[in-house]
């Protein structure tokens, strides 16, 4: 009997102890670590910027220009995590976040599943849809019923760069055809030195892929096109002449950047304003800066990529009107200079980026020859985004090592497009 | 040769062998630890250096001053030590007294719950996570202290039950029953008697899960938003300039503040994680 009592007991020790718990915190002062503090807000934010330096001043200057009072929420800036993480907000309808920042992947994954709003009647009207790249909405940001699901923060380009002081060395004033890349790769290359360098680490590697595809006038989703093939042939070559070096396949842009800035590599793609450049001493229009991407179609046609984060609102959003007010204003000229101040990203519409970006920015002059000049696309994604480019990047890289012929590539890529199609 | 002296040589021979397997074992267990120090006060830009730099031309210790400045990084030190002391405190009486009961009382419905709550052990994380996440969202728990302290909580008992109850098991029941004729009530022998010899036990499984806490990720990653700690926040470091590059000074740095307490706090404990190991029968 007493043994009875004593179990009786223990039992309700632990449940005590149990519910003891339950009284140990407050959801009030929960928010730490990059966000506001949580109390009574308008809206909540799901930000991957919130341990950018000039975060807050951003923070103010949207609160203050909209007058609205922002709950921030930190998102996991590892891309797999935050993937995951967004996907389980979003799909559980989860109401406790109104707008989250999401990339190309993840717009890619999201934008026909039902979860986002659509901005066409509300923030992406006519009059403003036409500022914005129109290659990057229709490829990457609009639903299959052609509502528009994101406002893409910031325009980025997958930028074509060179070395002009091994330019210089080699005495070749421009980069403008197949048959100037051709020249410039054997000239630059040999005794350590590569006329192309890239990151052709497994997921990193898809962006290479696409563009020479894209550069050749392929489809990355038709893998019997034999513009495709000749891309892959190109790039096989290349490490097979010397142009480009094999060890790259273990290259992230960490590992290609300190390659560049030594001086290893004549020219390359690469995303971004060139910060790492500048970091090293690099940047500028004697030694490392973007030029204009040559035209391998022979038809005066250049292929360039372009990629963003974009704003997209929760159907599952309690706070909508808010919500459309903090999105009308970073689709406006305000909310556009407020990020490019603090976070220095590229404003995505162009008539902005002409009015706020200074002369002075060595980005401008370029970015507005890649706006006018080039085919500017979204990037080739399925659903299954992070499993098809890690699927492609994986025999992309048996392929450079001739552990598989291209035809073999060609073959298994387009059963992968089928594969992650579905 | 004569004997001693073949003996010495071998003596000689065995000493020099386990030197040298002890320092290949801590080569490779200390040299990536040394690694991420190293990178930690390495400026990004010589990070990926060729030739390897094995100390930095110029050490830095900006990534911890933006940490410290940017990342909220005491706020998260704050969460951490509130959520696991708290998860130690609660798991630990509550195991406590459930492994003595396991260990002391049979009968069927008492092994089948031991048994269900040792299964738990076996479900991945990510099976129940879903419906979890949901359920934690239903009931308000979603996002707060006692909501990820339960968690914890849930995480630990298993382990915890199971060891502690080993290690009850092994002690005399004639202590008991000794204690019983010299007329100590059923509450005094448990915790006058039993609950101080369960101490080595009881400390080693507070250090261990101290340590579990600590790494725990996913926990707090999925069941929280605003609360934060500091397993998390080694994926929420600020991307780079072309949002795609990793910022390996940071995360080595963030890596080195999650690693420095559980160094300390396994030099420090050392002795009692050895001893509760050994007499706890717990397999390292």
């Amino acid at each position: 009997m007493k043994k009875k009592i004593v179990s009786v007991m223990l039992s309700a020790v632990m449940a005590a102890g149990l519910l003891a718990g339950c009284g140990g915190g407050s959801k009030d002062n929960a928010s730490s670590g990059g966000g506001s503090a949580k109390g009574d807000y308008d809206m909540t934010l799901y930000s991957i910027n919130t341990t950018d330096p000039d975060f807050d001043e951003w923070l103010k200057n949207v609160e203050d220009a909209t007058g609205l009072k922002i709950h921030v929420i930190a998102a996991p800036t590892d891309s797999d995590t935050r993937q995951q993480k967004i996907t389980t907000v979003l799909s559980t309808g989860d109401t406790s976040v109104d707008v989250i920042e999401i990339n190309d992947e993840m717009s890619a994954s999201f934008k026909n599943s039902g979860w986002l709003e659509g901005l066409n009647d509300t923030v992406m009207t006519e009059d403003i849809r036409g500022q914005f790249p129109q290659g990057y909405l229709e490829d990457m940001i609009t639903d299959k019923s052609g509502n528009i699901v994101g406002v893409p923060g910031y325009s980025g380009y997958l930028a074509f760069w060179v070395n002009q002081q091994i330019m210089d060395e080699v005495g070749i004033t421009t980069i403008d055809t197949k048959e100037d890349f051709m020249k410039y790769m054997k000239a630059v290359s040999g005794n350590g030195r590569y006329g192309y360098g890239g990151s052709w680490e497994k997921t990193y590697s898809f962006n290479e892929i696409a563009q020479f595809v894209n550069m050749f006038g392929g489809d990355y989703f038709d893998w019997t096109n034999p513009a495709n093939k000749e891309a892959i042939q190109f790039l096989h070559d290349m490490v097979a002449d010397g142009n480009t070096p094999i060890d790259q396949i273990a290259d992230k842009y960490e590992q290609m950047n300190p390659k560049i800035n030594d001086g290893k590599y004549g020219s390359w793609f690469m995303w971004g304003l060139g910060t790492d450049y500048e970091k090293a001493g690099m940047l500028g229009a004697d030694k490392v800066h973007m030029a204009m991407v040559p035209d391998f179609s022979g038809k005066g046609e250049r292929a360039i990529f372009t990629d963003s984060w974009s704003y997209v609102l929760s159907k599952s959003s309690k706070n909508k009107d808010a919500a459309l007010k903090f999105l009308k204003y970073m689709a406006d000229e305000g909310g556009m200079e407020a990020s490019y101040k603090a976070f220095d990203r590229y404003p995505a519409r162009a008539d902005v980026a002409e009015k706020i970006v200074p002369d002075t920015d060595p980005a401008k002059e370029m970015y507005s020859r890649y706006a006018a000049e080039c085919n500017v696309k979204g990037r080739p994604m399925l659903p299954q985004t992070m499993e098809f480019i890690s699927d492609i990047g994986t025999i992309f890289q048996s392929c450079m090592k001739d552990e598989i012929t291209v035809d073999e590539f060609c073959t298994k890529a387009q059963e992968m497009v089928d594969k992650y199609s579905k | 040769m004569n004997d001693s002296k073949k003996y010495r040589v071998y003596r000689g021979c065995v000493t020099a062998g386990r030197w040298i397997l002890f320092a290949v074992v801590a080569f490779l267990i200390l040299f990536p630890v040394y690694w991420i120090f190293i990178s930690s006060i390495t400026p990004p830009g010589e990070l990926f250096k060729m030739p390897i730099d094995y100390l930095p031309d110029n050490p830095t210790l900006d990534s911890y001053k933006f940490l410290i400045e940017n990342v909220g990084l005491f706020a998260k030190i704050g969460n951490t030590i509130l959520i696991v002391g708290i998860t130690l405190l609660i798991s630990t009486v509550i195991c406590s007294m459930a492994a003595y009961a396991f260990s002391r009382f049979q009968s069927k419905g008492i092994s089948i719950a031991f048994a269900f709550i040792i299964a738990t052990m076996l479900i991945p994380e990510v099976v129940t996570a879903r419906p979890l996440y949901e359920f934690m969202q239903k009931v308000g728990l979603y996002d707060t202290y006692p909501g990820l302290i339960i968690l914890y909580i849930s995480a630990v008992i298993p382990f915890t039950v199971l060891i502690l109850r080993n290690f009850a098991g092994e002690i005399p029941i004639s202590l008991e029953e000794a204690a019983s004729i010299d007329g100590a009530t059923f509450t005094q022998r448990l915790f006058q008697v039993v609950l101080p010899l369960m101490k080595p036990a009881i400390a080693t499984v507070c250090i261990i899960n101290f340590i579990t806490c600590l790494n725990n990720f996913f926990t707090p990653l999925y069941y929280s938003n605003g609360i934060q700690v500091l397993s998390v926040a080694i994926v929420q470091l600020p991307l780079r300039d072309n949002m795609y590059g990793v910022p390996w000074d940071l995360v080595s740095a963030m890596g080195w503040i999650i690693l420095l307490p559980i160094i300390i706090f396994v030099a420090v404990f050392e002795k009692q994680i050895m001893d509760g190991i050994m007499a706890g029968g717990v397999k390292a």
